[in-house]
């Protein structure tokens, strides 16, 4: 019966990858009695995946993806702001200043990115719903609300945002309240800079006011209205 | 916890003195005499070599020293004491300032490193103070301060704050001759002797010294000076010469270095001397 | 990310030019990612020699004050300033005093040395190796970046006004590329008888 059995039946994962045909294929290609393994052109290659894989926050996330954001939402009685920065760092590496954090999923309908487990919003208008937040992240979570901030600078959004906001804002107040919020996230928040990406959600869809760098704003707030007085523009 | 019961053997007579410091200086004014010359471009160190019996092997004996490569010491007084006082200067020449800052030290600094440890001696318990004076010489890179006056007369209209050699500081470069005590006190001189016929050797000395000195000069000086002292027979074997004059590259022990300098201390063989004693 | 040289980020460097040499910091002083001050200079001055400090922010403020303290005893002892050279040689001494507990600081000298009067610049491992070098010295969380600038865009014999602009580029367009470094930065620039000493306003975010 074992014998029978056993010139029947195959092993559970014999066709996954590659065929054996396939593999010997790989084998008989390779220099016979070769030692030589290819190895990644780095010194150490245990220590460039222990800095580049993220196995320990997720095991299944083969490469470490960069955690550095600010993004946020909020409704108001115009519909939704949505601001973010734009910097990509990985490690303490500025890979990019010119991210396109927010995703236009359709002409009424705004997506923005975090990297990494931190959360993603979504803005836009249905007509069941009229102007609509949802608050998304990689565990399941889904909440709808009236402000989010996301990413390694939201708390510093958050400072901005709920010192100023109301629901009752006027439509050019509420693109600079989320502007500035944005610009003390990345002023703050090292891992977050480079240009404002700005967007106001309407009814009849939304409309998108500017990815402009945060230095001429930062230096313009800070003569213009005084903020920002911690930063020295002079010598002593 | 031994401390505590030592105390010092060095106090204060109802007059003020420290009489055990002034027993010191009579050692001192009892060994033979040694004596020390600056010149402009070096300085020479000269003193007797005594020897209490015929059979002495006098190579074997050296009272004059390297303690730097650019700086030496002989002494009049007690020998073992000396030799005490050359390892303690070697060691702190190097544990307090080349192992620190890769350089040796200045002139003075040594100066007064060997002065504090002459100088514990005479506070320190179970202790008594060196019964030996030193005279120190060495050449100090830096600013010399014949080529300070060359700058300054070269700068001209430019306001720009020169270094002078005359600032006392070690941007003073150039040769420098000092005296140490029992006591710890030190004094500079331009030339100077120390031991039994300490007295009249300056005497002699005031009256053949002359500024813008040369060494050649100076180490004739000397010799004129210690004939004047000397008791026995004066040869290359009983006369021990140090100076303190251009890098020696020959003592250098190789060559093809670039920058590389020898030490500018060194004794003079007894051939040398016997040269200089023909000419005399 | 919790080595000490990158917990608070910092950027310096030095170059040599014709007859002056200039030394260069970034003003961050961060948590992380959180910036604390954007008012923290990296450079000390000792006499006429400067040194510039990054790393650990704790060791940063200990070695310069024990640096301080160190040439101030020599000033009174010697009666002369400390020479650049003599100064690098007592940061390696005093470093490697603490080699089995080291300082977390990548220090850099720069300086005209007023016997010889030529230029010298050189820079330290965290236990006092000394590198000296001919042209620049990098050190701080962005001195990979600072490798690139500068190998890009220093030349031999630049006048004070050129070598001004070459480290200012150098360090400004080096820190935008760090995430802990930037938030301005001061400029000396040494010659013979004049320092100038500059604030560069650079990108604050």
């Amino acid at each position: 019966m074992d014998t029978l059995v056993a010139q029947y039946s195959r092993p559970l994962f014999e066709n996954e990858g590659s065929s054996q045909e396939e593999q010997l294929e790989l084998i008989q290609t390779l220099p016979p009695l070769s030692l030589k393994f290819a190895l990644p052109p780095i010194a150490q290659p245990s220590a460039f995946l222990r800095a580049t894989t993220d196995d320990h926050s997720n095991p299944d996330c083969p490469i470490k993806i960069a955690h550095g954001t600010t993004t946020l939402a909020f409704r108001f009685k115009g519909g939704i702001i949505v601001a973010t920065d734009s910097r990509a760092t990985a490690g303490n590496w500025i890979a990019s200043q010119t991210v396109k954090k927010v995703i236009e999923i359709n002409n009424c309908l705004l997506g923005t990115m975090a990297g990494g487990a931190a959360g993603t919003m979504c803005a836009g208008v249905t007509p069941q719903e009229g102007p609509a937040l949802y608050y998304i992240d990689s565990d399941g979570t889904r909440l709808a609300g009236n402000l989010f901030c996301v990413g390694s600078g939201q708390t510093f959004a958050y400072g901005v945002l709920d010192a100023e906001y109301s629901y009752d804002l006027e439509d050019e107040a509420a693109l600079e309240l989320g502007r500035r919020s944005i610009l003390a996230a990345t002023h703050r928040d090292a891992y977050s800079g480079g240009f404002i990406n700005l967007y106001h959600v309407k009814e009849d869809g939304w409309v998108k006011h500017g990815f402009s760098d945060t230095n001429p704003i930062f230096w313009k707030t800070k003569l213009d209205k005084g903020e920002f007085s911690n930063v020295t523009s002079e010598l002593d | 916890m031994a401390d505590r019961y030592s105390f010092s053997l060095t106090t204060f007579s109802p007059s003020g003195k420290l009489v055990q410091i002034e027993y010191a200086l009579n050692a001192v004014n009892q060994g033979v005499t040694s004596l020390g010359i600056k010149a402009t471009n070096g300085i020479v160190l000269a003193t007797e070599k005594k020897s209490s019996s015929p059979l002495i092997d006098p190579p074997s004996l050296s009272k004059v020293s390297l303690v730097t490569p650019n700086i030496g010491m002989v002494y009049s007084g007690m020998g073992p004491d000396y030799r005490v006082l050359v390892d303690k200067a070697r060691k702190i020449s190097h544990t307090g300032y080349k192992r620190i800052y890769n350089e040796y030290p200045p002139t003075r600094i040594l100066v007064q490193d060997v002065a504090r440890v002459m100088q514990e001696a005479t506070q320190s318990g179970g202790v008594r103070p060196y019964g030996v004076s030193l005279l120190v010489a060495g050449w100090d890179d830096g600013i010399e301060p014949e080529s300070t006056e060359d700058a300054a007369t070269m700068s001209g209209d430019s306001e720009t704050k020169k270094p002078t050699g005359k600032t006392g500081g070690i941007l003073k470069g150039g040769p420098s001759l000092y005296q140490v005590d029992p006591s710890g006190s030190y004094f500079p001189w331009k030339a100077t002797a120390i031991g039994k016929s300490a007295t009249s050797a300056k005497t002699f000395l005031e009256k053949r010294y002359t500024e813008g000195l040369e060494l050649e000069d100076a180490v004739h000086i000397a010799l004129l000076t210690l004939k004047e002292t000397i008791e026995g027979e004066m040869n290359g074997e009983t006369v021990e010469i140090g100076i303190v004059g251009p890098p020696a590259n020959h003592l250098l022990g190789y060559e093809g270095v670039e920058g590389a300098q020898g030490p500018r201390f060194r004794k003079l063989s007894p051939q040398e001397i016997e040269d200089y004693l023909t000419n005399l | 990310m919790s080595s000490p040289f990158s917990i608070n980020g910092g950027a310096c460097v030095a170059m040599v030019g014709k007859d002056c040499v200039a030394i260069a910091c970034d003003l961050r002083l961060g948590l992380q990612s959180l910036t604390v001050s954007n008012n923290f200079p990296k450079i000390f001055p000792y006499g006429d020699v400067y040194l510039g400090l990054t790393g650990l922010a704790t060791d940063v403020a200990t070695v310069s004050d024990l640096l301080r303290y160190k040439v101030n005893l020599y000033r009174l002892r010697e009666e002369r300033a400390i020479s650049p050279q003599t100064l690098a040689n007592l940061v390696s001494s005093s470093l490697y005093e603490r080699r089995f507990g080291p300082f977390f600081v990548s220090p850099v000298i720069a300086g005209i040395n007023h016997t010889t009067g030529k230029p010298f610049i050189c820079g330290f491992d965290s236990i006092g190796c000394i590198d000296f070098a001919k042209d620049f010295i990098v050190s701080g969380t962005a001195s990979d970046q600072l490798f690139g600038t500068c190998e890009g865009l220093w030349e031999p014999d630049l006048a004070p006004e050129d070598l001004f602009e070459t480290i200012s580029q150098a360090l400004l367009n080096a820190v935008d590329r760090d995430a802990l470094s930037g938030w301005g930065a001061h400029v000396y620039i040494i010659e013979k008888d004049k320092v100038t000493k500059r604030l560069l306003k650079g990108r604050q975010d």
